[in-house]
């Protein structure tokens, strides 16, 4: 266990224990060789000193004493030997004779004469030369003392013949002492120098340690990331090289952690900012697939509406069809009647339908365009109010107009203008009660929007493509008694899926397309439309549109006077204004490789005082043109070999037939084709006779 | 047109709020000799249903305030009803309506325009214990 214990404790020293350990050793272990080789020297050279001091003493004794042994003069020899006992540090003398009897002994003269007998005695007497020998010898009753004794044998002069011995004890205390005296003093000195040794070993290794402390504190403030902790530079040598590559590293430490903190904190940065991003970016795509959804959901409320629009009409006709087709003998003449009334209702209804349904997927591709010309507004209001007071009789409500008698004449497109007074009017009938008003009002305005309202309907900024040639506009007024629109529908009525109200409980009445067709023809126009309405208090939906800088070309006569027919349908009112307007003799060269239209055109038109012509097929078309010369020609676009694309252009390459007016008349959807190529007009099918009659008219 | 039926005998509920084909479903039904009771709404509908239980009933689907949707699941729900003959009558075609349709318990889907043959026939396969027609 102890030797275990201190090898711990040696472990557990530090740099400076160690190093104060190994120097003590060193420097014990040198200074106690020191000690012991100068000691012993120094005795070996005062015994030595002693031994030739006692040799000398005893020689000069045997020569003393040589001749009284001879002559066994006993008396002087004793003498002599008292005698030479009080030289300094000689203990005893003692005189053997030849035969070794002791002839004198100067502390026991009783012994003379006696036999030198001991062991000592005849080691001396056993060889003839000196004999130096140490003994313990203990004088009286004082202390051992270590006592150099010396021998010498008397030699007769001249002769190595021994007449006796002179022995004598010298005392070794002195030398002894001066031995202990300089190993003290040598000691002493061994003490001190150990002590200067470890002092200066502490200094040393503290000059060496201190700053490693230092260091190892610096360091392990380091490694707890405290890198302010700066060592001292002053240090000597390798060590100041150390403290400053120290310091160094740490400043380069400090640098690239500042580095790493900024860059980290950029990091936080950008990553905060792209999580923000992301967020927005995710917040955005919700609304926009919540937006999607609910266009989604419109698209298809719109689509069930349109269904729904389309077959109700289509359910009446087929459904009368049969039945009239079925048994006709079971009908009653009145019946019958009513039935194709029923059907010819429902088929107009649902061209009416197509044809909105078109218009608004015009209006959606951007290709809604208006041919503007002056025109006076009585002349397209009039005729659209004929047409929907029967309507409005059904339902046992008045129509009145307020028309100013100086209105001017406004720059319009007439068919859209009545196509949008048509759906105000009719939409006014649908929602107001039984002997309820309608006004249609005109007057002159000088502002395109309500000022005190704003924009109710601004439509998108391309849509607003012409501008007014004049700041004085004309106001259109449409006034019902009707049930009235909340406030928060009157933008969206204007909307194109803006139907209001809940598709699966409530009909629709209507696609809800009207109102968005008509904002956008107004707008077209350069006009604006909006409603002013509380619910029970009825509905003023107004428009504007810009006033003509030139008059109408052809004052229309005045009809008001003229009383309406009762039960007027579109056909009938434009066929009687048609037959009192047209010149007789005129001709018409009608172009459709479909028999039954060429027919039905020619029983149209010739009751009207027109000569007709047909032919089936495009090259005819060509010739037929050529040879006639008509003055107008109805052509279809859809014809094998040569369509009617191809004769219009024909013939508006041909001087000849370039002026003849061309209406073409068909069932594809592309007036703007018909038109560029040089057609005067463009009728879709199924058409109201009335409208192409109108035409015709216009035309020759 | 159509034969004198009498009050009692079983009949066919029509409800529709488009009056020309109420108009025209009650011609074809009663062409074929069925007493046909027609109303123009929901609510008419369900007094007529309290009133008399019809052998068959053919609604519209989208009517004013109650739609045909209601009125069959209505019939379907009520114990003394259930076994009335439903058939939907209805513009609105897609498949989700249809779906929808016989889900509220319809046990027939016709949509407009429908051939009057096809609205009779459906009709008479629901009422076969129905007195043949007089010639």
């Amino acid at each position: 266990m102890q030797p275990l214990d201190s090898l711990r404790r040696f472990r557990s020293l530090g740099l400076q224990g160690r190093f104060m350990l190994y120097f003590g050793i060193i420097v014990i272990s040198l200074m106690t060789s020191v000690i012991y080789v100068v000691g012993t020297r120094h005795s070996a050279d005062m015994l030595e000193l002693t031994q030739m001091r006692g040799v000398a003493i005893a020689n000069s004794i045997a020569a003393g004493v040589r001749n009284s042994l001879l002559s066994y003069d006993y008396v002087s020899l004793q003498q002599a030997a008292e005698t030479s006992v009080q030289d300094s540090g000689v203990l005893y003398v003692v005189i053997l004779d030849k035969e070794g009897r002791v002839a004198a002994h100067s502390e026991q003269p009783d012994r003379q004469g006696q036999r030198a007998d001991d062991a000592n005695s005849r080691r001396i007497l056993a060889v003839n030369e000196v004999v130096i020998q140490r003994l313990g010898v203990q004088p009286g009753n004082g202390p051992r003392s270590p006592v150099l004794d010396i021998a010498v044998p008397v030699h007769v002069e001249g002769t190595p013949v021994r007449w006796g011995t002179v022995r004598l004890g010298l005392s070794l205390q002195p030398l002894m002492a001066s031995v202990a005296q300089t190993r003290l003093v040598l000691s002493l000195l061994g003490a001190s120098a150990v002590v200067v040794v470890l002092l200066s070993a502490r200094f040393f290794s503290l000059k060496v340690t201190l700053p490693l402390q230092q260091l190892a504190r610096a360091t392990a403030a380091v490694s707890k990331s405290d890198l302010d902790h700066v060592v001292q530079e002053d240090l000597v040598g390798e060590l100041g090289e150390l403290a400053r590559s120290f310091n160094q590293m740490t400043n380069d430490l400090k640098q690239s952690q500042d580095a790493i903190r900024y860059h980290n904190a950029h990091l936080e940065q950008i990553v905060q900012q792209r999580t923000a991003a992301l967020h927005q970016k995710a917040q955005e795509l919700e609304k926009a697939n919540k937006e999607l959804k609910e266009i989604d959901r419109l698209k298809s409320d719109f689509l069930s509406n349109v269904s729904h629009e389309l077959r109700t009409p289509l359910t009446s006709i087929r459904s009368f069809t049969e039945i009239m087709l079925d048994d006709p003998e079971a009908l009653t003449e009145d019946e019958r009647v009513e039935f194709l009334g029923i059907i010819a209702h429902q088929t107009e209804r649902l061209t009416r339908l197509i044809s909105d349904l078109l218009d608004l997927s015009r209006i959606e591709a951007g290709e809604m365009r208006c041919r503007l010309l002056p025109v006076e507004l009585s002349r397209i209001i009039d005729p659209c109010l004929e047409t929907l007071r029967t309507l409005a009789a059904e339902r046992e409500i008045r129509v009145r107009t307020e028309i100013d008698p100086n209105l001017p004449a406004v720059l319009a497109d007439s068919d859209r203008i009545s196509q949008v007074v048509t759906n105000l009017v009719d939409n006014a009938i649908k929602f107001t009660p039984p002997r309820g008003v309608i006004t249609v009002v005109a007057r002159p305005c000088p502002h395109r929007e309500p000022e005190e309202l704003g924009p109710q309907r601004g439509g998108p900024a391309g849509m607003t493509s012409i501008s007014p040639e004049s700041d004085a506009y004309v106001l259109v007024e449409v006034r019902d008694t009707g049930v009235g629109i909340p406030k928060e529908h009157h933008q969206r009525i204007f909307d194109k899926f803006g139907q209001v109200g809940n598709v699966l409980t409530e009909k629709p009445q209507g696609t809800g397309l009207g109102l968005a067709i008509s904002g956008n023809i107004v707008v077209q126009h350069g006009g604006a439309i909006w409603v002013e309405s509380a619910p029970g208090e009825g509905s003023i939906f107004r428009f504007t549109l810009p006033v003509a800088a030139t008059p109408a070309a052809r004052p229309a006569p005045r009809r008001s006077d003229r009383p309406a027919p009762e039960r007027a349908t579109v056909a009938e009112t434009h066929l009687v204004q048609a037959l009192q307007r047209t010149g007789p003799g005129k001709q018409v060269l009608i172009v459709d490789d479909e028999p039954s239209i060429v027919t039905a055109l020619s029983e149209l038109l010739a009751p009207l005082g027109y000569t007709t012509v047909g032919c089936q097929s495009g090259s005819q078309a060509v010739a037929k043109a050529r040879q006639l010369e008509p003055d107008v020609i109805i052509l279809d676009i859809m014809m094998p070999e040569i369509d009617g694309y191809d004769v219009l252009r024909l013939l508006k390459s041909d001087p000849a037939t370039a002026a003849i007016p061309v209406i073409v008349l068909s069932v594809l959807e592309d007036r703007d084709k018909a038109m560029a190529l040089g057609a005067s007009e463009y009728i879709r099918k199924p058409f109201e006779k009335a409208k192409l009659i109108e035409n015709v008219r216009a035309l020759v | 047109m159509g034969q004198p039926t009498s009050p009692g005998s079983p009949y066919v509920l029509v409800a529709d709020d488009d009056a020309l084909t109420l108009r025209s479903v009650s011609i074809i039904l009663r062409s074929a000799g069925l007493r046909v009771v027609a109303v123009k709404d929901g609510a008419a509908a369900l007094t007529q249903l309290r009133r008399e239980k019809p052998r068959v009933a053919v609604f519209d689907v989208m009517m004013g305030s109650m739609s045909g949707l209601d009125l069959c699941r209505l019939i379907k729900s009520d114990d003394e009803l259930r076994d009335v003959h439903v058939i939907l009558l209805t513009a609105r075609a897609m498949q989700r309506e249809r779906t929808e349709g016989l889900a509220a318990g319809a046990d027939d889907y016709i949509s407009k325009p429908f051939s009057n043959r096809e609205l009779l026939s459906r009709v008479q396969s629901a009422l076969p214990a129905a007195p043949p027609v007089p010639p």
